[in-house]
């Protein structure tokens, strides 16, 4: 009998770690953990067994003691970690020891929390510009992070935002993982049987010699190639793309989608939202409004939902709220801010470049019943800018205050944002400062929205326009 | 060192463990997220009241257990959640097993190196990234629930390797 309810229990938490209970499943493994001491110990155990078995594979080997000196802590970068809650992976402590390997290659230039993980073990965040990197996984671990490292071969490669990379040599070849994030790669002239190899979700290149760029998501990637020949063959069919200077190309996971290299020009100035696509960091709701009025037909319009997106404009329009997060800054005291992340080039089928007389056109919501004291209707609006060509190319940001005067808006807001009114964040020793340079010709990569206190902010969408009809 | 530079120390210390206990009580990754964001919030606010002469964890824990009953308040109508009455009682039981929870981790590093090389490709690729059990059951033509009932049954697996070796240390605790 104990062991028939362990079974039960143990495929009913399967399911629960997996994500795939369901409503009645839960209320079984309810029945079956109420008033019962030894399950509840199981559930512990089996819990805690998921948890440690994902730490141990994101991070492999973890040296006992972490290598951070408080005084040199990029204390900005942990902050973010605490923010954009990159799953329940980090920091984890585990046996082994890091031998100091041979150099694959060394930091050249950095901002924001990076932190290395040696195939040996050791897992480091105190990392500085000329450090030396045996293979292992680097990673970026805020959307204000960037790390460029030189390889042993005089190629570079740049990743920025919330990225993860991997990078080993196998067979005398050079492999770069990118599971997450952005990746601008500049590779010297590599031996013609021994390629440099680019790995990413659903697509590998094969690269001699060339410069391009990869922006990966967990659903595709995008290969831009600005010199040279990169060969991508996308993993789910076969298919390779030989993609040449000034082409990009699309690889999802599913073979069913377009896979064709792309002449560059095709990037786009303007853009708009699209929600769920876009969203990397808040709370996305959907209004109930359709399902107040016709209960009955909930079941039906929402099921057609999941797989028509026509379907989909009949219900409700998506909202993002902003999500709580504890943020460090080097010489300041932790803040609480709230904060949305949307994806641009990040997150669409194009780049979008950014032309000197575009505006961000932006809707959303400020929940006055919220306001306290001190609070106000306005927020920061920041974007992450790559360059053209690749390569991170820095933060801007401004402040946006709204009018809710109107009482009849329901505290709803309609704002353009010129790009001009932007601001360049500059890193210095102690403090940013904030410098007036042009974003133009760059490519926007994420938007961000931030306030100081929980003003309930809700994005509806937004958009990039250049000519106001 | 100073205040905020010993905060950042101990939260960095310890935030793992409150969020094991955290997702312990709110089993679903995105919720339990949100909490312990929340905890993070509440222990700096709090942090002038802190006596550092007494242990960091517990303290945290103490607001931890506090925002989950918060949550489950904010969520009580939701079918997706425990019960008040078993949120107490896995958060009495939960206690009691912490004395256990550290060996039953250094069990698992032995027990992992017991698995065949097929089963620990499969748990690197369920925990190592995500979609790479959708890309592996494309790849080899396997369907996917089989690959995530092999997973169950390395789980159970474990569970019961890291069991038998408490048992054998005179540490059981079932």
């Amino acid at each position: 009998m104990h062991n028939l309810k362990n079974t039960e229990l143990d495929k009913l938490l399967a399911k629960l770690v997996d994500d795939s209970i369901t409503d009645e499943e839960l209320t079984s493994l309810e029945q079956i953990l109420d008033g019962d001491v030894s399950t509840q110990r199981r559930y512990f155990h089996y819990l805690d067994l998921h948890m440690d078995l994902q730490e141990r594979v994101t991070r492999s080997k973890i040296h006992p003691k972490i290598r951070f000196g408080l005084s040199k802590w990029k204390v900005a970068g942990i902050a973010a970690m605490f923010c954009l809650w990159i799953g329940f992976s980090y920091f984890a402590v585990n046996e082994g020891s890091g031998s100091g390997p041979a150099a694959f290659a060394r930091i050249t230039g950095m901002d924001g929390l990076i932190e290395w993980s040696e195939e040996e073990g050791s897992i480091i965040n105190d990392l500085s510009v000329g450090d030396p990197l045996s293979e292992g996984t680097i990673e970026g671990l805020t959307s204000n992070s960037w790390v460029k490292i030189e390889l042993n071969d005089g190629s570079e490669a740049v990743i920025s935002g919330i990225s993860k990379l991997k990078f080993y040599q196998n067979h005398g070849s050079k492999v770069l993982r990118l599971s997450q994030g952005y990746l601008s790669v500049k590779a010297v002239a590599q031996p013609e049987d021994k390629p440099m190899l680019v790995f990413s979700p659903g697509a590998r290149a094969e690269v001699l010699g060339t410069q391009f760029n990869v922006l990966a998501s967990p659903e595709s990637t995008r290969y831009t190639v600005n010199e040279g020949l990169v060969r991508v063959k996308r993993i789910d069919d076969g298919s390779v793309q030989e993609v040449s200077a000034n082409h990009y190309v699309v690889a999802k996971l599913k073979s069913e989608d377009e896979f064709k290299s792309v002449l560059l020009e095709d990037y786009s100035e303007e853009w708009k939202s699209q929600f769920p696509r876009d969203v990397r960091r808040g709370h996305l709701y959907q209004s109930e409004k359709i399902t107040a009025i016709n209960p009955a037909i909930n079941p039906a319009v929402k099921l057609l939902t999941k797989f028509s997106s026509s379907a989909q404009r009949i219900l409700a329009p998506y909202r993002l709220r902003t999500k709580p997060c504890l943020w460090f800054e080097k010489g300041r005291k932790p803040e609480l801010h709230f904060s949305v992340n949307i994806g641009v080039s990040a997150t669409g089928p194009l780049p979008v470049r950014i032309n000197e007389d575009a505006k961000f056109k932006v809707r959303g919501r400020i929940d006055t019943n919220m306001f306290g004291v001190d609070d106000s209707n306005s927020f920061i609006v920041g974007f992450t800018s790559n360059h053209a060509q690749g390569g991170f190319a820095g933060k801007y940001i401004t402040k946006e205050k709204v009018d809710l005067s109107s009482k009849d808006k329901n505290d709803q807001f309609e704002i353009e944002i010129p790009i001009r009114e932007f601001l360049k964040v500059e890193k210095g020793e102690f403090k940013d400062s904030l410098v007036r340079d042009s974003s133009a010709g760059l490519e926007i990569l994420d938007l961000w929205f931030v306030t100081y206190q929980n003003i309930g902010l809700e994005i509806f969408d937004v958009q990039i326009i250049v000519n106001d009809e | 060192m100073d205040q905020t530079a010993e905060f950042v120390h101990l939260w960095t210390q310890y935030h793992r463990d409150v969020e094991r206990y955290v997702y312990s009580m709110i089993p679903r990754s995105a919720d339990a997220a949100d909490v312990v964001q929340v905890v993070s919030v509440k222990l700096w606010e709090k942090w002038e009241k802190y006596d550092n002469e007494r242990p960091f964890l517990p303290w945290a824990m103490r607001f931890a257990w506090l925002e989950i009953l918060k949550w489950r308040q904010r969520l009580a109508r939701e079918k997706l959640v425990f019960s008040d009455d078993l949120l107490q009682q896995l958060h009495s039981t939960r206690e009691e097993l912490d004395p256990v929870m550290e060996m039953r981790r250094k069990l698992l590093r032995m027990c992992l190196e017991k698995l065949s090389e097929e089963d620990r490709q499969l748990v690197r690729l369920r925990y190592g990234r995500h979609g790479a059990i959708k890309e592996e059951a494309e790849l080899t033509g396997q369907k996917m629930h089989v690959l995530y009932y092999a997973l169950e049954r390395i789980r159970v697996q474990l569970l019961n390797c890291i069991d038998l070796n408490m048992n054998r240390g005179g540490m059981a605790d079932a």
